[in-house]
């Protein structure tokens, strides 16, 4: 369990996140939703350790998040510049603690990715797919998504959530934050939605599938696996 | 058999793949440019510890926190490593030089005993300069004043000082400032 516990960030002039409290539940894909400055990407950078809280915490079992459990996966990955792709995925499979090299190169191959062309010459969608795919390489205990699908052709968008999804046999806890829920939403297992640095609203189970046919505009037909 | 990927070659370095793939003309110019000084002594070895102090180009960029963790070290053991590769790539690639000069000028061969040694510490302050300042949200920092002037140092004699006290201090501040990251490797 990841438990945010009065949480607030602050940078020198404005309030990012004001005391937000969110008990996240392992193994589950938890959606972060709200509009531009809800404190989304801040949020996910003091669980990631990239930001320090004015107040509140943010533990998993009870201690911080450590690296070596969490991955994060900024908007815009800030890639090492003047490597290929097949650079960055030799580098991410060199240090990879274990699992199968078939496995390795099929998520290298999942996206259709110019894996032999400098990466600085790639979309923020392409670097993004490529930093998911490190990410996934790493095996972590969480990631952490910003934006991950944003910019993604439709068929990038389906290998994303296969991605994704896959991830939960292996009780990964999925942690995305997103101005468009709905892209993601019939796969999560929790939405919560954050708007000027609080939390405002939080959907679980039946709710959020309620929650998301109302948004739809159409009967309850489940979520999708 | 497969070839080595150039990556594998230079010792898993990010900085020095990407600098190579990016500025191969460059690249090719330099080493131009040492064999050219080949024939006048005491110039190579010079133009040799100007390369090594070129190389503070490479580590001008902050990566994303998420690449550092990637060979799942602790801060001190991952700036080891990176001084180590700078070091093997640097050496690697200069060596053929320095011997040539050598070679045409046995006289004065004894300069490399000061270059090595020069050079090896340029490149560990640029490693250490960089991690001094890291911040994972900003893409790049400019160096500041002090920063040049220890650059410099490996040039300039009287500089010298302030260039180990500086590498000293980012020794401190780089594995301060990294563990901050990377706390639970080790």
């Amino acid at each position: 369990m990841i438990t945010i516990d009065a949480l607030t960030l602050r940078t020198d002039d404005r309030t990012l996140v004001d005391g937000v409290t969110m008990h996240l539940a392992e193994g589950a894909l938890h959606l972060l939703a709200g509009p531009a400055g809800a404190g989304k990407t801040a949020l996910l950078e003091a669980l990631a350790g990239l930001r320090r809280p004015a107040s509140g915490s943010a533990t998993r079992f009870g201690r911080p998040l450590c690296p070596r459990e969490v991955v994060y996966v900024p908007h815009d990955p800030r890639l090492y510049a003047g490597l290929t792709g097949r650079d960055l995925a030799e580098l991410a499979l060199r240090y990879r603690p274990g699992g199968s090299e078939a496995d390795a190169a099929a998520l290298l191959g999942a996206f259709d990715l110019p894996l032999d062309t400098p990466v600085e010459g790639w979309s923020p969608a392409r670097r993004r797919q490529l930093a998911l795919v490190a990410a996934l390489l790493r095996s972590p205990a969480v990631v952490l998504l910003d934006e991950p699908v944003e910019g993604f052709d439709a068929a990038a968008r389906r290998t994303a959530r296969r991605l994704l999804l896959a991830e939960r046999p292996r009780g990964t806890t999925l942690i995305v934050a997103t101005r468009r829920p709905l892209t993601l939403a019939d796969m999560a297992d929790e939405l919560h939605v954050l708007a000027g640095g609080t939390l405002c609203r939080q959907y679980r189970g039946d709710e959020l599938v309620a929650a998301l046919c109302a948004a739809q505009g159409f009967g309850n037909s489940g979520k999708s696996s | 058999m497969t070839r080595p990927s150039l990556l594998r070659l230079l010792g898993y370095s990010p900085e020095w793949t990407g600098a190579l793939r990016r500025h191969r003309a460059a690249a090719a110019s330099v080493a131009a440019a040492l064999l050219l000084c080949t024939p006048v002594p005491y110039l190579p070895f010079g133009a040799l510890l100007l390369a090594a102090v070129a190389c503070r180009g490479l580590y001008r960029r902050h990566e994303d926190p998420a690449l550092l963790a990637l060979p799942r070290m602790g801060a001190s053991r991952l700036l080891t490593r990176k001084i180590l590769a700078a070091w093997r790539n640097y050496f690697a690639l200069t060596l053929p030089a320095a011997l040539v000069a050598a070679v045409f000028h046995p006289r004065t061969a004894w300069i490399a005993a000061a270059w090595a040694p020069l050079a090896a510490l340029a490149l560990a302050y640029a490693v250490l300069a960089k991690y001094a300042r890291y911040d994972p949200c900003s893409p790049s920092a400019g160096a500041s004043q002090a920063e040049r002037w220890g650059a410099a140092g490996v040039l300039l004699p009287p500089l010298l000082p302030l260039t180990l006290w500086l590498t000293v201090t980012y020794a401190l501040a780089a594995e301060r400032n990294l563990d901050r990251y990377l706390y639970d490797y080790d």
